[in-house]
């Protein structure tokens, strides 16, 4: 398929800032055409990241599964949503008490960043709550969330994803807890991962290019779209994920891409640009 | 917004629809004023009703639990999201499987009502948020793939939060908002503010609903129901809801007159009715 576009392609790309699940893997396998695409972009002297909503596991594990795939990424080149916010409220909030919900390897790493974690007993003490997605989330850390926002904290996710695509099926996403809390609250998160924008500041840093001469290349119009959009880049969507050309064709403003690929195997052709 | 005995016009209430755990009692201990706002009731003759969320107890339990509290109630003035959800499973789904996510004792309730409840490898009707400790184990998960299934997407409640002794919990809104965010379908509400456990309440009161005053702590739940049938609505600050909650809401979500507790209203209709 051909680029389907609203606005004129951003000229002479010098970064791609790619998705992952949905984009260049699906659960353990690459998707078609995905590791010669990523390749080919490479030889064209174009700086690459990779940036995933994953707050689960730490840039190293991900970073080890692309090589193994056959990606060739570096842990340098990879961008956890959840490592990014951790170490950014680290920076924001020096020698503050955070109570976080996240997975064991995430909590390792705020630890690593000097900051204190507070158990669900004292979470009325911390002064932020921090919500990524965590496997052995209970209803009781869950309300504690809500203990410590009730108590003043302020309110932090790693995003409001719907759904975690399994291999085969469908899983719901972390965003969910987030809407739980937030209904119980009435409070809105701000959000650290995908689509801050200090997210994707990060990632186009490790580019080291201009916003306008980098684009994101993601399956998510909320996520992915609007990550590269929102900062200035360009946002290419692939089908290969959870959205529909019938989704993009319907999208406004920053959730709207500059272009539409069946997959990503279609992006050297585009980025060689006709 | 928070009123005083004067400030709200009580004028032509004829029945009252009350909220129990952080209106009338918190935790069991009777709230200032209920004791005596149900005798003085009594003794002028107005009717009143008590409206729980309760599906896990039952009426002769609630009961029992108000009259050791010292409150003056008999169980045929109870109405609980328990029996109207029991009654709209049986209307619409007579003995198709219905999943809960439900505590041990929630799913007895309703097994004990003759809801079937589903097993393993039923293909479920309509799937029924009960508990909000579905957060915890793969509840989440087994209440989407439900829905994706294509059932029903049923609710006890949307409460945001419920005042424990030990303070604010989450409520089983919660959950379902969790569940509605990653399907993108909405849960109907069986226990209150739906329209039907409101007409159940009115049926037992015998008033209109615009002569009726409903009195809750919780927005969502009392606050709602009462404005969704045009009663007249009294929040109770001694509950789930602050004075700062208040401002967070809209306008259309907000109750005529916000009062510290009952006591406020015993005063009010002392001088009013």
């Amino acid at each position: 398929m051909n680029a389907r576009t609203g606005e004129a392609k951003p000229r002479r790309i010098k970064g791609v800032v790619f998705d992952l699940d949905g984009t260049l893997v699906r659960g353990p396998d690459a998707l078609p055409g995905a590791v010669e695409a990523v390749a080919a972009i490479r030889a064209m002297g174009i700086s690459l990241a990779f940036c995933t909503q994953d707050s689960v596991n730490p840039p190293e594990h991900v970073a080890s599964k692309l090589a193994k795939l056959g990606f060739g990424a570096t842990p340098d080149d990879v961008i956890c949503a959840g490592w990014f916010a951790a170490r950014h409220l680290a920076e924001t909030y020096p020698g503050a008490k955070i109570y976080a919900i996240c997975s064991p390897d995430l909590r390792r790493y705020f630890f690593d960043q000097g900051v204190e974690l507070v158990s669900p007993a004292d979470a009325a003490s911390a002064k932020v709550a921090f919500v990524a997605r965590d496997p052995h989330l209970t209803a009781e850390t869950l309300a504690a969330a809500c203990t410590a926002i009730w108590a003043g904290a302020t309110f932090y996710a790693f995003g409001h994803d719907r759904l975690l695509p399994l291999a085969g099926r469908n899983a719901p996403g972390g965003g969910a807890f987030v809407k739980a809390i937030e209904f119980a609250t009435r409070r809105r998160a701000k959000v650290l991962g995908k689509p801050s924008k200090s997210l994707a500041m990060a990632a186009l840093t490790r580019l080291g290019v201009a916003p306008a001469e980098a684009i994101v290349v993601g399956d998510s119009l909320d996520s992915d779209i609007r990550l590269g959009r929102g900062a200035g880049a360009g946002g290419v969507l692939v089908l290969t994920g959870g959205s529909t050309e019938r989704d993009a064709e319907a999208a406004t403003g920053l959730r709207k891409p500059n272009a539409v690929l069946a997959s990503v195997a279609a992006l050297p052709d585009w980025l060689a640009g006709a | 917004m928070r009123a005083t005995a004067e400030t709200f016009d009580l004028a032509g209430v004829e029945g009252l629809i009350l909220d129990l755990d952080g209106t009338l009692h918190n935790g069991g201990v009777a709230a200032p004023g209920a004791i005596e706002l149900l005798a003085w009731l009594r003794q002028r003759k107005i009717p009143f009703v008590f409206c729980t969320q309760d599906a896990e107890y039952g009426e002769a339990h609630v009961h029992s639990r108000l009259r050791a509290a010292g409150l003056d109630a008999r169980q045929e003035e109870i109405v609980s999201g328990g029996a109207a959800a029991v009654a709209f499973l049986k209307a619409r789904y007579d003995d198709a499987p219905i999943e809960a996510i439900a505590t041990p004792r929630q799913g007895q309730y309703f097994a004990d009502r003759g809801i079937r409840l589903a097993a393993k490898g039923d293909k479920p009707a309509a799937l029924l948020l009960l508990s909000y400790n579905g957060f915890s184990g793969g509840d989440l998960d087994r209440a989407c793939q439900t829905v994706w299934a294509g059932a029903d997407f049923l609710t006890l409640a949307l409460d945001r939060s419920f005042r424990m002794p030990q303070g604010l919990i989450p409520g089983l809104g919660a959950f379902a908002k969790a569940v509605e965010h990653v399907t993108r379908k909405r849960a109907r509400v069986l226990g209150k503010p739906s329209h039907e456990i409101a007409a159940a309440a009115l049926a037992k009161l015998g008033t209109s609903a615009g002569a009726t005053l409903v009195v809750g702590d919780n927005l969502d739940a009392d606050i709602r129901m009462g404005r969704n049938i045009g009663a007249r609505t009294i929040l109770t600050l001694s509950g789930t809801t602050s004075l700062a909650d208040l401002t967070r809401v809209r306008p259309a979500e907000r109750p005529d007159a916000a009062i510290d507790d009952v006591s406020v209203l015993l005063q009010a209709l002392k001088t009013q009715l």
